[in-house]
């Protein structure tokens, strides 16, 4: 946390090696968690790109004791892809949440129930199964009170459960 | 505790967090909570396996700073793969710019105008301003002009209080300035925004279409029509808003006069017109003096050459051209310059200042009654006529294309006035609140008006500090300061 706040004090002055090496160590992770909500990985990599740059012109609104700088990031990238939405005129698009590359390799059951998940489970179970945010980090990614992640985690997960028998089901019958 | 219970903190053990007691112990002899938490992990790990499956690449460092949107990366991807010929791309997003600048400007700067024409019309008729004002723009609410009857000066501030469909309700403030009864019949009439707010306020709701009298305590009424208009008109100097001069009409408006390629008057906003005959456009500047353009021959002026809105001349060596905003003239290609470098207004009017540029339209024959002047038959005494002048400071900063200004008149019955200051005249001019004169918008009526005074109109500072109308009888001809 220390390091953090010694960070986001080098990224207000203008530090530009220091918001490099912050946006070296992000920029991949946050662009894979976008993907997940945009649904494409072209959008997801521009969508990473002004959360960087939205940083870096207007460093504003991160304050150390209501998370970290990690947390921070990706709430201002699930805003921007958020605005990215409501430029595509409906948030009920479908998303193509499937890798560039489809083969049997990279497609897989709770994948696609994943994919069907309302956007926040979807940004819950991510942040936490993925990139390990703790229930803090993620009160403060999502904007939530921390005394709801536990309860909307759970939901996210018995949602995507839902989804995975009913699939695992539906191939069962087909066959 | 059964499963349903404890079905959250399955979830919450997941990750890692402490759990009730009594919900640990269920979780612990529970297969089907110990079956969900295996699913929990599976999907956890499943998620992470598709993650890993996500490109580890890197985007390039610093790319960050070039980039601005998502729609601007979309435009560089489909400029680069389109099919169509590129340049025929950017003649399109070209004209595309130009047709949606032209609207963005309509859409940023909305005019609408009430136009008000003021009459005076009892006791008896005078002469017509014209007054604009600005509807949607709350910082120019107020219009002033004075205007010349046979009896005196009405001078007055009209603003905008309030609107109510096409209704509007108006404030109303006049003053009245008789001509002296005694044999000196010099008065002067000054009246500023400041000083207008100490007068009576009468209020008025108007209605565009309508007419609407307007008593001035101590001369009678001022009728006032008027029309919503979507634009400033170009040229309010004229009450048909043409663009083409008169046959006799010369005309600057927003002058601009380059000495070589040195700007030495900049009367943005000001306009002055005359078409009566013998008649010509002035512009002093206290550093320049006085200039003085004709259409016909003065002695000793040089010949410039007219082209539209442009007239080239040469003076003393130095090339001079000056720039206005319209047609100077419509059937003259040249012009005549005099140049009075030493000139003062107080010259002329005694007490007129000498540090406020000014721009006119008096007869020559009332400025040289001396000199040969080109002019068939002119024998100028300073019986035919009279020339109002007007000055005017910059326009305000929206959009009205300001024209000001002076106006001239012929007189009724010459042959009747036994002396020089039977002259009509009039004048009208108008104030924003924000300090520049912006339109002055007299309608010129020649020879409807017998006025016996010379009017030295005197406008303004740039902070409401001064609009004085002076009138003297005794004076020189013309003269003007602001």
């Amino acid at each position: 946390l220390a390091d953090d706040q010694a960070l986001w004090e080098l990224i207000c002055r203008g530090d530009m090696p220091a918001f490099d090496a912050f946006y070296r160590e992000n920029a991949q992770r946050l662009q894979a968690f976008l993907r997940q909500l945009v649904g494409n990985s072209q959008t997801a990599e521009d969508v990473m790109q002004e959360t960087f740059v939205q940083i870096w012109h207007r460093p504003n609104g991160f304050h150390l004791e209501r998370g970290t700088l990690r947390a921070y990031l990706y709430r201002i990238g699930r805003k921007r892809a958020a605005e990215w939405w409501r430029t595509q005129g409906t948030r009920e698009t479908p998303v193509e949440n499937k890798p560039d590359s489809v083969g049997p390799e990279t497609t897989s059951i709770v994948g696609d129930a994943f994919a069907r998940l309302p956007e926040e489970q979807r940004t819950l179970l991510w942040l936490r199964e993925v990139e390990g945010l703790s229930y803090a980090e993620l009160a403060e990614a999502l904007g939530v009170p921390l005394g709801t992640v536990r309860s909307r985690l759970f939901a996210a997960r018995e949602h995507l459960r839902t989804i995975w028998h009913e699939s695992q089901q539906g191939r069962k019958e087909a066959t | 505790m059964n499963c349903e219970g404890v079905a959250e903190f399955v979830s919450a053990l997941f990750d890692g967090e402490k759990i009730p007691r009594e919900a640990a112990k269920h979780i612990g002899v529970c297969e089907a909570c110990r079956a969900r938490l295996k699913e929990y992990a599976e999907i956890g790990v499943e998620l992470r396996r598709v993650a890993s499956l996500e490109s580890d690449e890197v985007p390039v460092a610093g790319t960050w700073e070039q980039q601005h949107s998502a729609v601007a990366s979309w435009w560089r991807r489909g400029f680069q793969t389109m099919r169509v010929p590129r340049f025929a791309f950017v003649f399109m997003l070209a004209l595309i710019a130009a047709l949606g600048s032209g609207l963005a400007v309509l859409k940023a700067r909305p005019v609408r105008v009430l136009m008000l024409t003021v009459h005076p019309v009892n006791p008896q008729p005078g002469h017509t301003v014209r007054c604009a004002l600005l509807i949607d723009d709350e910082k120019v609410s107020p219009c002033g002009f004075m205007v010349e009857a046979k009896s005196g000066t009405v001078g007055s501030f009209i603003r905008i209080v309030r609107r109510g469909g096409e209704h509007f309700e108006l404030s109303v403030r006049t003053k009245f300035w008789p001509i002296p009864s005694g044999e000196d019949k010099s008065y002067s009439a000054t009246l500023n925004f400041e000083d207008s707010q100490k007068l009576p306020e009468t209020m008025y709701w108007f209605e565009p279409g309508q007419e609407l009298e307007v008593e001035v305590p101590g001369f009678g009424t001022l009728l006032i029509t008027g029309e919503l208009r979507d634009h400033m008109p170009a040229i309010l100097t004229s009450r048909d808003e043409q663009l083409d001069p008169e046959p006799n009409e010369i005309r600057i408006v927003s002058p601009v006069l380059l000495r070589d390629k040195e700007r030495i008057l900049d009367f943005e906003g000001a306009s002055s017109a005359s078409d009566e005959e013998g008649a010509c456009v002035v512009m002093y500047a206290p550093q320049e003096g006085r200039y003085v353009l004709s259409l016909v021959r003065i002695e000793g002026a040089v010949e410039g050459d007219i082209s539209q809105s442009r007239a080239h001349f040469k003076m003393n060596g130095k090339s001079y051209t000056l720039l206005t905003g319209a047609p100077i003239a419509s059937r003259a290609d040249r012009m005549w310059i005099l140049h009075q470098p030493n000139y003062k207004p107080s010259d002329d009017m005694p007490g007129a200042e000498d540090d406020r540029w000014f721009t006119g339209s008096p007869k020559l024959e009332d400025l040289f009654p001396n000199r040969e002047l080109g002019v068939p038959g002119a024998r100028f005494a300073g019986v035919d006529g009279f020339a109002a002048l007007e000055e005017r400071l910059e326009p305000a900063e929206h959009s009205g294309p300001a024209s000001v200004a002076l106006c001239q008149f012929g007189v009724l019955g010459k042959s009747a006035m036994a002396n020089t200051y039977q002259r009509a005249l009039f004048s009208g001019l108008q104030l924003p609140t924000d300090g520049g004169l912006r339109i002055a918008g007299p309608s010129c009526y020649p020879g409807t008006l017998q006025c016996a005074w010379r009017i030295n109109r005197q406008i303004l500072s740039s902070n409401h500090e001064l609009v004085p109308l002076a009138i003297e009888p005794n004076g020189a001809p013309f003269a003007a300061h602001a």
